[in-house]
């Protein structure tokens, strides 16, 4: 991932963190340790530019990025509370916000919906360490996140 | 007059997050009703009156451009406003929609103030006091 890419990932991701989910980006401090389960939630684009988005974290962000989004406090029942949903969602609008950061608002993507699903600890350990990943913290929170593509 | 409203996302977070802005939007609201994509909306407007239709666009199993295809060629149900709620970013596609009956469009994310404004501009209702 070269730096102009990161930067553009940083800012979009910053952004969207903010208007969706009240969280605030920021690098990750090394100290910070997290607890299984973890969710990797991935989708794919084409068009002008034909890639694929990934977004890694804790469920514990999840959840705190759906008590956010909610307005409920943790551990509340009132309203049913998705872990994977609220990150693929969150990855979706990050895609679609990338995507004009990068091209615009002429060309017309084709956006997958998400998938997701848990990863092991192991797996979680590999991501932070891969240079593919930009690797923040959202409200102390790492998550993990990288895009590839290329200009068809 | 209370409206009834039709949410079509796949993702249960998006459809809490819209029905609790409606809920607290002050605006008269019947029933909300839910569907994950576009197959799902067209049973639930084949059982249901409908006053607006708030639809995501990119969906598995039927898209919501496919699901507004549908509905453009149906004499009641081409009626019915829609406004689209997505992260759909390109402005060539939103106004593809916007020529085939599409109302209003609102980009995700979207603050709870602007979907208010949104629904009391397309229906032309009020808020409660």
């Amino acid at each position: 991932m070269n730096e102009m890419d990161k930067e553009l990932i940083k800012k979009v991701l910053t952004d969207v963190a903010q208007e969706f989910a009240f969280m605030f980006a920021d690098l990750l401090s090394d100290q910070q340790k997290t607890q299984p389960p973890y969710i990797k939630a991935e989708m794919s684009f084409s068009g002008l530019y034909t890639g694929k988005a990934i977004i890694v974290s804790p469920d514990s962000l999840c959840k705190a990025m759906i008590n956010n989004v909610l307005g409920i406090d943790e551990g509340s029942t009132d309203i049913e509370v998705e872990p994977k949903d609220a990150l693929c969602e969150f990855l979706n609008i990050f895609c679609g916000n990338f995507l004009t950061s990068l091209a615009g608002t002429e060309p017309i993507f084709e956006l997958q919906p998400p998938i997701s699903g848990e990863i092991k600890e192991e797996e979680w350990e590999k991501i932070r360490e891969d240079t593919n990943y930009l690797v923040l913290s959202l409200d102390e929170y790492p998550i993990c996140i990288s895009v590839k593509y290329q200009k068809n | 007059m209370s409206i009834n409203i039709l949410v079509v996302d796949d993702s249960k977070t998006v459809r809490a997050v819209i029905e609790k802005t409606l809920l607290l939007s002050g605006i008269e609201i019947g029933n909300i009703f839910h569907a994950g994509n576009g197959k799902e909306a067209l049973e639930v407007l084949k059982n249901n009156w409908i006053d607006l239709l708030l639809t995501d666009i990119n969906m598995p199993v039927m898209n919501g451009v496919e699901l507004i295809n549908e509905m453009s060629q149906d004499e009641l149900l081409k009626t019915i406003p829609i406004a689209i709620v997505s992260t759909e970013g390109s402005q060539t596609r939103v106004e593809e929609l916007k020529s085939k009956g599409v109302k209003a469009y609102l980009r995700k994310p979207f603050t709870p103030e602007s979907l208010k404004n949104l629904i009391i501009e397309l229906l032309g209702v009020s808020e409660n006091e």
